[in-house]
């Protein structure tokens, strides 16, 4: 799953089509603001050693990636959701710099 | 939020319209508050998951009330949720055609909500 695109533009456009450019910008503003909040929850679950809140971070962080084609950072968190919690930590810190790469595309479409 | 925006945004244009609960709590409160005739239910929720809470409005209310779910193959499939579970509703399958939804009708989503 790493050749996942960063941004798969074939979901992006049609996500734009289906609900119109107008509410994408407005959902892709409401995810740059949101996505801080769900990276410091991962990171949080992760420090705290909780288990069920870091699924859950990383499963709304699956879902909200692969609704705008944010592909390769969706199946990054999608591998995080499933890995047993105590190969966590190493899983989670080699992911942090693709996460930095795939918010920064997001605001350029 | 994304998930909640994209699904009202979604259900809006296709003439619903619907109420939001953020987990599994506020969607059997609304269920009891008055009826609907379609729950879109997520599984993995804070507070109460989307399995219990459709095992919950499935013993408390009778037939009308579907889950509709994703299939496998990506399809929505409102008819005999199989999924979910509790008692299976048959009868649902023209009701929850959303092409065949007036706009009068109202459907509840209930999309992952983060925590806090």
């Amino acid at each position: 799953m790493m050749s996942a695109p960063t941004i798969d533009r074939a979901t992006f456009d049609a996500l734009a089509e289906t609900t119109g450019a107008d509410f994408v910008r407005e959902l892709v503003d409401t995810f740059l603001q949101e996505a801080p909040a769900m990276l410091d929850d991962l990171r949080n679950a992760l420090a705290t050693q909780d288990a069920d809140k870091f699924r859950r971070a990383a499963h709304s962080l699956k879902s909200n990636c692969n609704t705008f084609g944010a592909l390769a950072m969706g199946a990054m968190a999608a591998k995080l959701e499933l890995t047993p919690h105590r190969q966590l930590r190493k899983a989670a810190q080699s992911r942090s710099p693709h996460w930095t790469m795939s918010m920064r595309a997001l605001p350029r479409l | 939020m994304v998930n909640q925006k994209l699904a009202l945004r979604l259900l809006q244009q296709m003439g619903y319209r619907a109420d939001l609960a953020s987990n599994g709590i506020e969607a059997v409160e609304s269920v009891q508050r008055q009826t609907y005739d379609v729950v879109l239910m997520d599984v993995q929720m804070p507070e109460m998951d989307g399995l219990e809470a459709s095992r919950q409005i499935n013993a408390r209310w009778s037939p009308p009330g579907a889950a509709a779910h994703r299939r496998d193959d990506g399809q929505r499939h409102a008819g005999r949720p199989r999924h979910v579970p509790g008692r299976r509703h048959g009868r649902l399958r023209d009701q929850a055609d959303p092409r065949r939804a007036a706009s009068s009708r109202r459907s509840t989503t209930c999309p992952p909500a983060r925590d806090q």
